[in-house]
């Protein structure tokens, strides 16, 4: 894997994904350049998350073309596109998905745990960079760090989440509804420190959502209908 | 990832503390159960080690054994003293001791034999038997020696007073209190029934049996310091003859004649064989002891399976993590043949540490009624791979569970519907 960044993060064009229980998805077309901002808008069952699972390897297309980081995803066996979301996207989801019985330092640190790639980007030590992180996040790394994750409130831990996902300079961060728990104060500033943080990183940004207020600032917006993308 | 895995494993502590308990306990039972089948063996045929050959009235084989060596079952019929003469005299015979049974000091079995039997019975693999406290009489006069845990039972030394009893009553009218025995030697411990036993002269043996009847009535009465060397104490019948051959390729035909000895019916033991066959007798209760602690083991294992793969469900949350993160299959199926390995290491260390505990506990008891000495857990090599093969048994049974991990998908894991 190379450390250098592809100038097309994704190319996806008459994509088809249809699911066991009869749902159907079709992508006419999406490319994504680094550093580009897409946010991803639908209602419940409109298969954003189908969608975001196939972009970043988790499920593969059932035809198509769909080039991830310059790679063909389709081509790719299961272990390549776990090496390939591993160095390449940074995951941020829904219910923040910390490991409660883990350190902060230790969740955020699980960023770079499986790639050498994102270790070699790192600047400093891994507990450098995150305590770099989280103060990004605005949060005291010295207040944190060693705390359970569990004990954190939901809009700190979805914070540290955000952290983790931009730990190691990941090309590309993906946000899965990340502020559907989080108050109306708490989106808006969770949503200020993601961008300032993905802008400042370089890395591309897809964040999905159902609230048409949290899409201003984004260069594109994907709308998914009812079954299809258009 | 180490230090994730046992964060992830105290974060369980408690379903993980009872199923390494579980299989603790599994553990512990395998190496006990082991160690007391070696133990009775190692004990049984210490017991009667540089015997060639054992002599009693015309009985069982086994039965004789056991009576007069192991001081179990029913008593054996008398021989008469004649028969032993005629044996010592016998130019195949390198020594012989005469052994008599019948009388006890507070539970525990009096022998009355000569001090010859300290210079040739050996024990365990060929150790003479050697003595602890020793004022060089041995069994001389109204002298007795007594075993070690005896000694330490009943917090016996040289010269304590010692009144034997007639049979195995414990107290009443059965006691030759006029005829006190007096402490002479102390043997250091053997592991057999003679750390239990109290060994006296044939000769004192008889002269306290003097005037007695078979209902316990008493006629003429010896006084303490009667002369035992002058022969008018030869005992008339003994219980048996310990044998000692100048060469062990006459041993069968020596058996032989015994055997059919036109003088007296006797029975001729060897040993060895006669224990030989307890052990064929016993031996599968022994198989079936040992398929039950191995079948306990295995079932331990199941439910370590069962409870890494009941956790899956509750962990699907955090493997989808892994997974999402990019850990390759390796890596999960690592930590879950990691974390079993962790618990099949507690496991067996808590085992070892309970086996020990449980045989020094157990030991007491069951010295008491086999005179048997367990003593403390003693792993043997065969033991220790045991330990070792239960560890990597269990690192192997975490595979299963990592396999149904991997199955499943980590978009079920990151956003669970329940």
């Amino acid at each position: 894997m190379s450390d250098t960044r592809p100038e097309t993060l994704i190319d996806a064009s008459d994509l088809h994904f249809a699911r066991k229980d009869g749902f159907a998805l079709h992508l006419e077309a999406l490319r994504l350049a680094p550093g580009e901002r897409l946010a991803v808008l639908g209602a419940s069952g409109s298969g954003k998350s189908t969608l975001l699972d196939l972009l970043c390897g988790v499920l593969r297309p059932d035809s198509g073309t769909l080039r991830l980081f310059g790679q063909d995803a389709r081509a790719l066996g299961g272990g390549a596109l776990d090496r390939l979301r591993g160095e390449h996207v940074g995951l941020i989801f829904q219910e923040h998905n910390l490991l409660p019985f883990a350190t902060v330092a230790q969740n955020v640190a699980l960023g770079a745990q499986f790639s050498a790639a994102r270790r070699r980007r790192l600047s400093g030590s891994v507990r450098a960079e995150t305590a770099r992180l989280l103060r990004a996040m605005d949060l005291d790394p010295d207040a944190v760090m060693d705390r359970a994750a569990g004990a954190l409130s939901v809009g700190q831990r979805q914070r540290v989440a955000a952290a983790r996902a931009l730990l190691g300079a990941p090309s590309l961060i993906i946000a899965d509804e990340p502020t559907s728990a989080l108050d109306a104060d708490n989106q808006q500033r969770f949503m200020d420190l993601l961008q300032a943080a993905q802008t400042s990183s370089g890395a591309a940004l897809i964040f999905v959502t159902h609230d048409p207020r949290l899409v201003q600032g984004f260069d594109r917006v994907l709308k998914l209908g009812e079954g299809a993308a258009r | 990832m180490i230090a994730l895995a046992l964060r992830s494993l105290w974060s369980r502590r408690l379903s993980v503390g009872l199923t390494v308990l579980t299989l603790a306990l599994s553990v512990a039972l395998f190496l006990t159960v082991e160690r007391l089948r070696q133990s009775a063996r190692d004990g049984f045929d210490g017991t009667v080690s540089g015997v060639d050959v054992l002599v009693g009235a015309r009985s069982g084989d086994l039965s004789l054994l056991l009576y007069t060596v192991f001081q179990l079952g029913d008593a054996a019929p008398s021989m008469r003293w004649s028969s032993f003469e005629a044996i010592a005299a016998d130019e195949r015979v390198e020594w012989a001791v005469p052994l008599s049974l019948g009388d006890s000091h507070r539970g525990y079995r009096v022998v009355a034999t000569t001090d010859l039997y300290f210079e040739q019975v050996r024990t365990g693999r060929n150790r003479p038997l050697t003595f602890a406290q020793d004022n060089g009489q041995r069994i001389g006069g109204f002298g007795v020696v007594i075993g070690a845990s005896l000694a330490q039972a009943l917090d016996y030394g040289l010269g304590s007073k010692v009144v034997v009893q007639h049979g195995l009553a414990s107290a009443g009218n059965g006691a030759h209190d006029d005829l006190p025995f007096t402490v002479t030697g102390v043997l250091q411990p053997t592991g057999t029934p003679i750390d239990y036993s109290l060994f006296v002269s044939v000769e004192a043996f008889e002269a306290v049996h003097v005037g007695w009847t078979p209902a316990g009535a008493r006629g003429e009465e010896v006084s303490a310091d009667v002369d035992l060397t002058g022969g008018d104490f030869e005992p008339k019948i003994i219980t048996a003859v310990l044998v000692g051959l100048a060469s062990k390729r006459r041993i069968f035909q020596f058996k032989s004649d015994i055997q059919n000895s036109d003088d007296e019916p006797l029975t001729a033991v060897l040993p060895g064989v006669t224990l030989s066959q307890l052990w064929v007798l016993v031996g599968s209760a022994e198989r079936a002891l040992q398929i039950l602690s191995v079948l306990i083991i295995a079932v331990a294992l199941i439910g370590l399976v069962t409870l890494l793969i009941a956790t899956l469900d509750a962990r699907r949350r955090e493997i989808a993590i892994y997974r999402a993160l990019g850990a390759p299959p390796m890596v999960v199926a690592a930590l879950l043949v990691v974390e079993a390995f962790l618990i099949g290491l507690s496991a067996a260390a808590l085992g070892l540490v309970l086996a020990i505990g449980g045989t020094l506990v157990a030991s007491g008891v069951l010295s008491t009624y086999l005179r048997l000495d367990f003593g403390a857990l003693d792993l043997s090599a065969e033991q220790a791979l045991a330990l070792v093969a239960f560890v990597l048994v269990s690192a192997l049974a975490g595979l299963i569970p990592a396999v149904l991990a991997y199955q499943k998908s980590v978009q079920d894991g990151m956003r669970p519907r329940n």
